[in-house]
């Protein structure tokens, strides 16, 4: 109030102002991250362009003579176009250990790890054409995965928990729902992958929260890792992940999720987040930021036909349902948990038949929690 | 109200400034020169941001600076205290909601305790606004709210509210209808005023307690889905006249509840869900005139319901906070006035309200 009694203006002024400075550009923050993310599969230098089909794969090292791709799904088609006929080695890290390269003539080399796979190609000047899939890819059976989220901050005590996983037997791959790192720094993303090292099988991850500690529009993870949101077939069953880092989806995302869950709709389909649409304990709201875009997003997965969904970020175990659709919440990587639960660090064995369309679950204790 | 809370105002309350508590309105208001006000408002910035009260020690206020100093440490210890809480249960679901009011309480006593001492630092309660003593019998509103909202294609939204106040009850009812799109959202909120202002009896100031339960329900057509919930609440309101002379003219609110009910999508069953309420303010009473009214107010609602829900933040911290808002009613001429609202969340929302108020005095 000024001294003449006259309502003083710049009080609300001011607040408004600090409200909006403070919060501008937050309600669009995942929008531009996934924009960002559309980039990820698509690299051109050193004499080839590279365009990874639907930016399933990171594009980790293009050099002379040189390219290092990090997929994010079992099968890859990757368009290739060289200035000038070459030699080429083509790195594939995060690769099914029975993985084969074809589309072009390919000399595999040894690589140390089971999940790291080289081929020496020759390729022609132009345009070409190469796939990466597993032979059992098509065929129709029942087969198992692993699912964890929330290594966190005990990342580098990890070594019992990654070890645990990799003494599991027929495990095709692992699906990680979000928080590998603390922070999202660049070294922690590194360091998952070197925890990852002792396993046979590759991970395919979505990020979490923790991934945008250091960034929340290009996260190191994307440089890593590549995109969190994606979709892929395996052996008639869909796997769709998708990035809920900022508690909501992105435009972008809706408008690819869409197209996934209609490409899934006559099989098993399992969709995965970090953060659930929903919490368990509505009170707490570790969830989507907005009840009504939780809701708009579980109806459409229910009509969709989803037969699952898993999340992570609430570091329990919960196995329930939403809109009819089986839900489990496994946020057992370490991160602090979450007490009187009893149940501590865990992942999930999830035995699927794309046949009967039904998927099989058993907790897998780590650590005191055995 | 948590025991939290309750501590909390109890020591804003206990020691009324000299001639505040009694009559807020008469109580003497020290003259300062323009620079000591000046350097007063700098004081409450720097380094009153992190030192509360530090603008009030400048200006000769120590009382009132030591009483925000206090404030911010009640405040800062709920904070600390309800993330230490978190951190240990795991924010386990059997102990989450002591903590998160913890935590929006002694976020709200420590952002009210910077905003109160940079108020009183540069105004120092000079020609400050007067409540409103005696409740009105009557409000109804009727405007506009534009929306941005990343996910839902409604732009715009109709709103209409009335209060009816009868002694200690207030019936409170508003319905949201989108201009562009088939979504409805009716509230219907009975509140019971245990301590302040009503109709039939002045207060001494705008103090108040409610008791309030309520209704809301939402409608998504396109989406194919409907929630209902049944809420329960406490809200209360300090002027904080009561605190300082200096802050004549400014409040503070409080509110915890917790909402029950769920919702159902078309062709399946419906699921229970539940919702935690809670929030406070910090507002300005705007203009003198004794028929008149007129306030605004800084808030956050813990919300996550409505067409706003939470904040989508930078970093980590999405998904458990609620929404922060701006709202502002001025009396215009006799008992019309408008509503300025605004609110960021997961959406901007904006807009204004024409108010009709039949009753109320200052």
């Amino acid at each position: 109030m000024s001294a003449t009694g006259r309502p003083a203006v710049w009080a609300p002024a001011v607040w408004a102002l600090a409200t909006v400075t403070a919060l501008t550009g937050c309600v669009d923050l995942a929008d531009e991250r996934a924009a960002n993310e559309a980039r990820i599969g698509q690299r051109r230098g050193a004499g080839l362009t590279v365009a990874v089909q639907d930016g399933l794969a990171a594009v980790r090292v293009l050099e002379p003579g040189r390219l290092e791709l990090w997929p994010q799904a079992p099968g890859l088609t990757v368009d290739l176009d060289a200035e000038a006929a070459g030699e080429w080695v083509i790195e594939v890290r995060n690769a099914l250990p029975d993985a084969l390269l074809s589309g072009v003539a390919a000399t595999p080399e040894p690589r140390d790890l089971p999940t790291h796979k080289a081929w020496r190609v020759t390729l022609p000047a132009g345009p070409s054409r190469v796939d990466l899939a597993a032979p059992r890819a098509a065929a129709v059976e029942p087969f198992r995965i692993i699912a964890f989220a929330d290594t966190q901050e005990a990342l580098p005590e990890a070594g019992d928990f990654f070890a645990k996983m990799a003494a599991q037997r027929d495990i095709e791959f692992g699906l990680v729902s979000g928080d590998l790192t603390d922070m999202g720094y660049p070294d922690e993303v590194r360091l998952f992958q070197r925890r990852m090292e002792v396993l046979p099988f590759p991970l395919y991850a979505t990020l979490g929260n923790h991934e945008l500690g250091e960034s929340s529009t290009a996260p190191a993870f994307h440089r890593y890792f590549g995109r969190a949101s994606f979709s892929f077939p395996w052996r008639g069953a869909r796997f769709t992940l998708v990035d809920s880092g900022t508690a909501t989806l992105a435009p972008r995302t809706w408008r690819s999720l869409h197209t996934w869950l209609a490409q899934g709709r006559d099989g098993f389909h399992l969709f995965m987040t970090h953060m659930p649409p929903l919490d368990v304990a509505g009170l707490r709201n570790n969830a989507f930021a907005s009840r009504a875009e939780a809701h708009k997003l579980l109806g459409t997965l229910a009509r969709a036909g989803v037969d699952l969904t898993i999340h992570g970020h609430v570091h329990s175990f919960h196995a329930y349902a939403q809109v009819g659709m089986p839900a489990f919440i496994t946020g057992g990587g370490g991160g602090i948990g979450e007490a009187f639960d009893g149940i501590d660090r865990h992942f999930l064995v999830i035995e699927i038949d794309p046949v009967a369309q039904t998927a099989l679950p058993a907790v897998v204790r780590v650590g005191a929690a055995e | 109200m948590t025991p939290f809370l309750a501590t909390a105002l109890s020591l804003l309350l206990a020691t009324p400034a000299p001639g505040a508590a009694a009559a807020p309105e008469s109580g003497p208001v020290p003259p300062a020169s323009a620079g000591r006000r000046v350097a007063a408002g700098a004081g409450a910035v720097i380094p009153g941001l992190v030192v509360h009260g530090a603008g009030h020690f400048i200006r000769g206020e120590s009382d009132t600076g030591w009483r925000l100093l206090a404030a911010e440490g009640v405040g800062l210890g709920g904070m600390v205290g309800g993330i230490a809480g978190l951190a240990v249960t795991g924010a386990s679901p059997r102990t989450v909601v002591p903590l998160t009011w913890m935590i929006v309480q002694g976020f709200g006593l420590f952002g009210v305790s910077a905003l109160a001492d940079l108020y009183g630092s540069v105004n120092g309660g000079e020609g400050a606004g007067a409540p409103l003593v005696q409740a009105p019998d009557l409000t109804v509103d009727l405007g506009y709210r534009a929306l941005y909202d990343p996910v839902f294609p409604y732009t715009g939204l109709g709103v209409l509210g009335a209060t009816w106040r009868h002694r200690g009850l207030a019936l409170d009812g508003r319905l949201w209808v989108a201009a562009d799109h088939d979504n409805q959202r009716l509230e219907l909120t009975p509140r019971w005023r245990l301590v302040g202002p009503r109709p039939d009896r002045a207060a001494q100031d705008g103090s108040f307690l409610d008791l309030r339960t309520g209704v809301a329900w939402h409608r998504f057509g396109p989406e194919r889905f409907q929630s209902l919930f049944g809420e329960l609440a406490a809200r209360g309101r300090l002027d904080l006249a009561r605190v300082g002379p200096t802050l004549r003219g400014s409040f503070a609110e409080a509110e915890v509840g917790a909402a029950l009910g769920g919702t159902q999508h078309a062709g399946f069953d419906l699921e229970g869900e539940s919702l935690l309420l809670a929030g406070f303010a910090f507002g300005l009473y705007l203009g003198h005139a004794r028929d008149g009214f007129g306030e605004v107010a800084l808030y956050y609602d813990h919300r996550h319901d409505g067409y706003v829900g939470g904040a989508k933040l930078r970093g980590l911290g999405s998904g458990t906070p609620g929404h922060f808002g701006l709202r502002t009613r001025l009396r215009v001429w006799g008992p019309w006035g408008v509503d300025l609202h605004g609110e960021v969340g997961a959406t901007w929302l904006g807009g204004g309200s024409l108010v009709y108020q039949w009753g109320g005095r200052r």
